[in-house]
């Protein structure tokens, strides 16, 4: 069998879990022997060349730059969602290349994820489609009469096979009117498992709760709702512990909580720390508080702290609660400052023995979540995807990249169409 | 089965009054017709309001609510999609417009196949440009001149015609023709200031249409000061049709270049009215421009002329001979019934869909 992955950006040029989840995939596929090409953009800053991965597609950075002109971003957005036509030319050049089997499509904002997905199904090439986030309707979010395009090509998307890490996130999908008529493959997110050699430090050693979180500290990262919840335990009474919030911080209005709310002795902000350096960090804590943000469709972050013992205090709402049993392999919290407070109030008062939950937590995510497990899983989705496939014709290669082309084109026009105030054109036109 | 047109404008009382409007309406009677009861053509197109009206059985126009483009013009509706998305084919009218270049974007993207055709009505060359028309399954020209202004020969068909024969109809009464008749748009290229300085000044002409130029309109009033020239810019199908009947003969006399000075590529890629003229029995006379040769046999139907002294005469000669202008409309007549009605143009351009459907 032999795959091509296509993906927004491809380690070590990564933001999040997305992307480091799709090269822990392509790693494990080829351990089992199975071919695959990686397809993702022009790094943003310099990596070595790697065997396999073809860093020849265009990313339109909507995640750094954000111009001050509504012309440029609505032109941005969509090169990013709709097309970008040269990043079609190269997947046809890499199709005709290296011929995959089946196309396993990961994070395609971007790059003009729309038309590259549309090139795979005119060309007839099998889809697989992983989502960790609602990307199909991220894509088709589109305003004016660029919208149209993406009306048009929903159709493509019922010979998808999908696999998805949440119900959550088909859910977001259906809720944004897209309907997902092909099979759906509910497979949760992974860890790589550790080292039992790691020793983990004895629950609220010295009788002090301590309690991390990572990732980006901001609100909607839930970064407010910990230090609410500490200025909670800290009124009523509680001093036996202490959250530690890794990451960059990304909001300066946390500093000032912290301070207005006088917690500066109990949360600390510990920086940014690399991924590498994060996991050893876990099996110093007793709890890792996963307010994250109100959308969270499933993070890796909780299950490698789970594998290291440390308890999982993770909202109700999130991707990662939909996996996990309150009480027995973690704790759920409303998303609030109260929520978790009363959650970190009962562990303090005893009622909620950690070791126990620690211990279960480790052993199932050990198990059950572990990427050599689940593996399998994905590899059949994808032979189901090849052995089920049936395009409804192939389009010639010069007509697939000669759409995308004028529809990159008329669309940029239309768009400036729309913002543009120009001469009433009736005397240029030419009639019977 | 449903057949979907999709044009910029409409022919309605309240939109343009012209060929490039009227033609997709007849083509899809004649191809609704060819189809049978069990098809629908519906003509989608784009309005200030939203609304859907029967124009003929099984011809439905639906008028989408558009956003306005640049220049405040009506461009597209948010429903085209859903407009278009049950259809098996989709004829993407007025091709070489913003609009239609979308029209065209959306129905391939939505594996429609996809027919398009040219009115002449050009207000953007991008996807000319850029290909569009060899992206298309078939290019629909009615005229070989028509067709050879496009820059493909590949996928390109010629059906000329499309007139409603069974509306533009000879009288039946006796009627005293006593007119020369121009019919269309009031606009430089189409040469009516030639028309109006050729016309001897005691034979009556009327002009019938919108004007859409004022300076020009005010030069051609000026023009006909000692002229027996009436015009008449809000003749509904009823009272044109017995202008038709009541005149010697149609003149169409476009031209390449205008009174001003423009020059024009593509004036006339059919001329409607020559065909409405014939239809109802009264001779029609052009100039030797675009495409309107291929549809007046000279001599025949009609005559074609190349100066403005030659249209004198030919005017002077007609108005004194009624048995020849009686013989000239009658082979008029027979044209249409064979190769220009709306029915003729209709069966063949179904024929076309069913090879694209086929192939599709």
């Amino acid at each position: 069998m032999k795959v091509l992955i296509v993906t927004n950006l491809y380690p070590p040029d990564v933001l999040g879990g997305y992307e480091i989840g799709c090269s822990q995939v392509v790693r494990s596929l080829q351990e089992r022997s199975i071919e695959t090409r990686v397809l993702t953009t022009i790094p943003r800053r310099s990596v070595p060349s790697e065997a396999g991965t073809e860093r020849s597609l265009r990313l339109t950075d909507i995640y750094v730059n954000t111009s001050r002109d509504a012309l440029i971003n609505r032109l941005d957005q969509f090169e990013s969602q709709v097309v970008n036509s040269a990043n079609v030319y190269a997947l046809l050049k890499t199709l005709e290349d290296f011929e995959p089997d089946v196309a396993y499509l990961w994070n395609l904002m971007g790059i003009g994820g729309l038309s590259l997905f549309i090139a795979l199904r005119q060309r007839g090439v099998p889809c697989v489609w992983h989502l960790m986030d609602p990307v199909p309707s991220l894509l088709l979010n589109l305003e004016g009469p660029i919208s149209l395009i993406g009306q048009a090509t929903t159709g493509h998307l019922d010979k998808v096979h999908w696999i998805t890490c949440s119900q959550r996130v088909i859910d977001e999908v259906r809720a944004s009117g897209l309907t997902l008529r092909g099979p759906i493959h509910l497979i949760p997110n992974w860890t790589l498992g550790y080292p039992d050699s790691v020793e983990r430090r004895p629950y609220r050693e010295d009788g002090v709760l301590r309690v991390l979180s990572a990732g980006r500290v901001s609100r909607d990262k839930g970064s407010d709702v910990l230090v609410e919840a500490a200025a909670l335990l800290k009124e009523w009474g509680y001093s036996n512990f202490s959250i530690d919030l890794f990451g960059t911080v990304g909001d300066s209005s946390i500093y000032d909580m912290i301070t207005t709310s006088d917690v500066g002795d109990l949360v600390k902000l510990k920086g940014f720390r690399a991924h590498a350096d994060m996991l050893r960090t876990y099996s110093d804590y007793d709890v890792f508080a996963f307010p994250t943000w109100k959308r969270e469709p499933f993070a890796f972050s909780p299950l490698e702290a789970a594998t290291l013992g440390c308890v999982n205090l993770i909202s109700r709402d999130c991707g990662n609660a939909e996996w996990m049993v309150d009480g027995v392999h973690c704790l759920k919290a409303e998303r609030t400052g109260s929520g978790f407070a009363q959650a970190l109030r009962s562990i303090l008062d005893g009622d909620v023995p950690l070791e126990p939950i620690g211990e279960r937590a480790k052993n199932v995510v050990s198990r059950d979540f572990h990427l050599g497990r689940l593996m399998p899983k994905i590899e059949n989705v994808l032979r189901e995807a090849i052995s089920t496939n049936s395009p409804d014709s192939e389009t010639k290669k010069m007509e697939v990249y000669h759409l995308a082309r004028l529809t990159e084109m008329v669309g940029r026009a239309v768009i400036e169409d729309e913002f543009e105030r120009g001469t009433d054109s009736w005397e240029r036109l030419l009639w019977l | 089965m449903k057949i979907a047109f999709v044009t910029p404008q409409y022919f309605d009382g309240r939109s343009y009054v012209g060929g490039g409007e009227r033609y997709p309406v007849n083509l899809a009677r004649g191809v609704r017709d060819a189809l049978g009861d069990r098809s629908i053509v519906e003509i989608v197109s784009y309005g200030q309001y939203d609304y859907t009206t029967a124009l003929f059985p099984g011809i439905v126009l639906r008028v989408l609510r558009a956003n306005r483009g640049s220049g405040q013009q009506l461009v597209l509706s948010p429903q085209l999609w859903s407009a278009i998305s049950d259809a098996a084919l989709v004829h993407v009218h007025q091709v070489f417009t913003r609009s239609s270049e979308m029209a065209v974007i959306v129905a391939k993207h939505g594996g429609k196949p996809v027919c398009v055709t040219d009115h002449g009505g050009t207000s953007s060359t991008l996807g000319l440009n850029l290909g569009l028309l060899d992206l298309v399954d078939r290019v629909i020209a009615y005229s070989d001149f028509g067709a050879r202004q496009l820059p493909t020969t590949e996928n390109v068909e010629v059906i000329p015609g499309g007139v409603d024969g069974s509306w533009f109809t000879p009288t039946r009464r006796d009627v005293t023709r006593d007119r020369f008749l121009y019919v269309g748009r009031i606009m430089p290229h189409k040469g009516i200031d030639r028309l109006i300085k050729a016309v001897p000044s005691h034979l009556p002409l009327t002009v019938c249409g919108k004007p859409y130029n004022k300076q020009y309109f005010r030069l051609l009033v000026n023009l006909s000061a000692k002229k027996r020239v009436e015009f008449v810019t809000d003749a509904d199908d009823i009272a044109l049709r017995e202008l038709y009947r009541r005149s010697w003969a149609t003149v169409l006399p476009s031209v390449y270049r205008d009174c001003f000075g423009n020059t024009f590529r593509a004036p006339e890629l059919m001329g409607f009215s020559l065909l409405e003229s014939m239809a109802c029995g009264t001779p029609a006379i052009c100039s030797r421009v675009g495409a309107m040769p291929e549809f007046v046999l000279n001599g025949v139907t009609g005559y074609i002329f190349d100066s403005v002294d030659e249209l004198t005469d030919l005017l002077t000669n007609l108005s004194r001979n009624p048995e020849l202008v009686a013989r000239l409309g009658r082979h008029a007549r027979e044209a249409i019934d064979s190769r220009f009605d709306l029915s003729v143009a209709g069966a063949r351009m179904t024929e076309v869909y069913r090879r694209v459907l086929e192939t599709a």
